[in-house]
């Protein structure tokens, strides 16, 4: 019973100790599980972005990385994991905010209380100095009874003290009080194991199945027990002195002030509409795309492939045909698709790791209130813009359902990802700024009316915001590049095969007449009412695969200026990609995931058709 | 849409449920508590109990 209840998912030598990183979200943990084995996982300014298990070898023991939690308890999917492993650990290495002492020395205390043998890691000191905050370490030390060592993270300092006593590792002082520790003895004798005795007495409903036991009802007893020991613990280590706001605290408030924060986001945003729209869609696809794949990938591979196979004929048509999976499939993922997301995510990491993410939630949290959502939507909406898939599952986020109800639908309806957007970029800046204001103002209205609808038809009101800022820093160049190369492998990796398959399909629809047919029904509708040729009917098609694989669609078509308004909006308000529905049907369920399928499609013609009336 | 919280109070940073009205601080995560609960305009913790 000691271990392994979601562990046997990770290929782990059973005979090697296991050292487990454990701490809040948002404490750095990754970066000491870098350190210690030298792999990368990814490093961000908002909580909750080490959701997987990671393991690495350090020495002769095995390191496994925890999802950041508040304490060890069975609350959601990434406390019951977390829960698992550190139940399995041999030695805690606890990763502490020497800024929120008062809230990370709960799960301390917590994994203390447990019998674990830990050793903390107060990290951020150089944060808590700039703030004026003086620990006295020795006293802590002594309050807890293990060992404390300070470190910064991001200069390593203070790594190898950490590694030097990382074997000494120790059993601390047990915060509960006489009747608690009475209980939890009562327990354990059945039991016989501390740790899973006392989530037991906590109320844990699973550890206690597992025993085969009821769970007690004393958790609140037992954590105003441990808060009060904290809060005791607290006053007595720390002094504060009274310190010059820093560079970074003055640029947090400007960026938080309305007055200055709001202009600020407007040039962020247009900083972003000149790299992914002008510099990246433009430059740099014109090289990409024209240059490297049109005139010098294309004739190579059709000239290879057809020396083997006849380009007539349907293999042929499949592989370098006009939908062929060696050339239309692969100049769009890599010509034109990959340096926009590439472009997307370098300007995303850069934002999340500058810390600047939460200070946007706090700035437009009120205009996000009319919509049912609050600032903390903003991050899902933002990462929306980089990848609807990855965004619906960060919705989790959101304090209610009501919530998480509305955002996927925004962010299915409105939120054109990443690859999308380039595409969009790329086609509406030659056309002017008045159709670039048209379709941004369709978008945002549509946007805006859909999420005030739902605010009014669903019960219930969007949830205060309580959000942690943290400081303002420069970001660090290399883990920007390297978040960037990894969420573009993914997409890669991701979109890949959808497309391919996509393509097959058009290519079979194609030759098989089917797509004729269906541009001769649906004619009257895009010709009549989207005054849009029969032709894009093709890209629409691709765009239930992919929206982006749509918009890229519109790129070989001849259109007017109005007519590339007009397509870009059904386009942009189309159905979510088949990987956005699938997470979408995880997350909310197959009838919930219907509608925003369903609303996609009505919202789409109904606003193309009604701007194709009036432009 | 009945309410289907039964009055409880969620810790909105740490998911932890609240049963003393009178705190004002999540014992776990130490976050300031919102007054009412996250799903219901009507039901306030503190009038239902």
């Amino acid at each position: 019973m000691e271990c392994c209840r979601n562990l046997e998912q990770i290929d782990i030598d059973p005979n090697k100790n296991k050292i487990v990183l454990v701490g809040n979200p948002n404490v750095g943990k990754s970066i000491f599980f870098n350190y210690l084995t030298d792999t990368y996982v990814s490093v961000s300014n908002y909580p909750g972005t080490t959701l997987d298990i990671s393991s690495g070898n350090y020495k002769d023991n095995i390191v496994l990385d925890t999802p950041g939690v508040y304490g060890v308890s069975s609350f959601n999917d990434e406390e019951k994991v977390a829960r698992d492993i550190i139940l399995s650990a041999d030695i805690v290495i606890n990763v502490v905010d020497a800024v929120h002492l008062e809230r990370d020395l709960f799960l301390t205390q917590q994994l203390i209380d447990m019998g674990k043998k830990v050793i903390v890691a107060l990290n951020m000191m150089d944060e808590a100095k700039k703030r004026g905050l003086n620990i006295d370490i020795e006293k802590l030390e002594k309050e807890l009874g293990i060992k404390v060592v300070p470190t910064v993270a991001p200069k390593k300092k203070g790594f190898s003290d950490l590694e030097n006593h990382i074997d000494k590792a120790q059993k601390g002082q047990i915060s509960l009080e006489q009747d608690m520790e009475k209980e939890l003895n009562n327990i354990n004798k059945s039991v016989g194991n501390r740790a899973d005795s006392l989530l037991i007495l906590e109320g844990d409903e699973n550890v206690a199945a597992l025993h085969n036991m009821e769970p007690k009802e004393n958790r609140e007893k037992v954590y105003m027990q441990r808060r009060n020991r904290v809060n005791d613990i607290v006053e007595e280590i720390i002094t504060k002195e009274e310190t010059n706001n820093s560079i970074g605290d003055k640029i947090g408030s400007l960026l938080l002030r309305p007055l200055t924060g709001i202009p600020i986001l407007f040039l962020i945003l247009y900083l972003l509409y000149q790299f992914i729209g002008v510099f990246v869609a433009q430059t740099l696809v014109g090289i990409t795309e024209e240059m490297i794949m049109i005139e010098i990938y294309q004739p190579f591979i059709i000239d290879l492939v057809s020396r083997f196979i006849a380009p007539q004929s349907l293999i042929g048509k499949i592989l370098i045909g006009e939908f062929g999976v060696l050339t239309m499939t692969v100049t769009y993922i890599f010509g034109l698709l990959l340096p926009l997301v590439a472009g997307f995510y370098f300007f995303l990491s850069l934002l999340e790791d500058s810390g600047y993410m939460p200070r946007i939630a706090a700035l437009v949290d009120r205009g996000l209130t009319y919509l049912g959502l609050n600032g903390r939507a903003i991050i899902p909406m933002l990462l929306g813009f980089g990848c609807v898939t990855m965004a619906t599952v960060t919705t989790r986020l959101l304090g209610s359902k009501r919530e998480k109800i509305i955002a996927i639908f925004l962010l299915g309806l409105a939120i054109p990802c990443s690859a999308q957007l380039g595409v969009i970029a790329g086609l509406i800046a030659p056309l002017g700024f008045k159709y670039f204001v048209i379709y941004v103002i369709t978008i945002f209205l549509v946007y805006a009316i859909a999420g005030t609808f739902l605010n009014k038809v669903l019960p219930g009101e969007s949830t205060d915001l309580l959000i942690d800022l943290p400081p303002v820093r420069v970001p660090e160049i290399k883990n920007i590049f390297k978040k960037t190369y990894l969420k573009s492998k993914y997409f890669i990796v991701e979109a890949g095969p959808i497309f391919a398959g996509g393509a097959v399909g058009i290519t079979l629809l194609k030759e098989g007449g089917i797509l004729e047919w269906i541009q001769n029904v649906v004619a009257p509708f895009i010709v009549g009412w989207l005054k849009l040729p029969k032709e894009t009917t093709e890209a629409f098609i691709m765009g239930i695969i992919r929206r982006d694989f749509g918009a890229a669609g519109l790129n070989s078509l001849a259109l007017t200026n109005d007519q590339t308004l007009v397509a870009l909006i059904v386009i942009t308000l189309f159905v979510p990609c088949i990987a956005a529905m699938l997470v979408m049907i995880k997350e909310q369920g197959i009838k919930q995931a219907a509608m925003v399928w369903l609303g996609s499609w009505i919202a789409a013609f109904t606003v193309g058709g009604i701007v194709a009336l009036f432009i | 849409m009945e309410c289907t919280t039964d009055g409880k109070r969620i810790c909105p940073t740490c998911n932890n449920e609240i049963k003393d009205p009178d705190l004002m601080k999540c014992p776990r995560c130490n976050s300031l508590l919102i007054l009412k609960c996250s799903e219901c305009k009507k039901c306030s913790f503190f009038k239902k109990n």
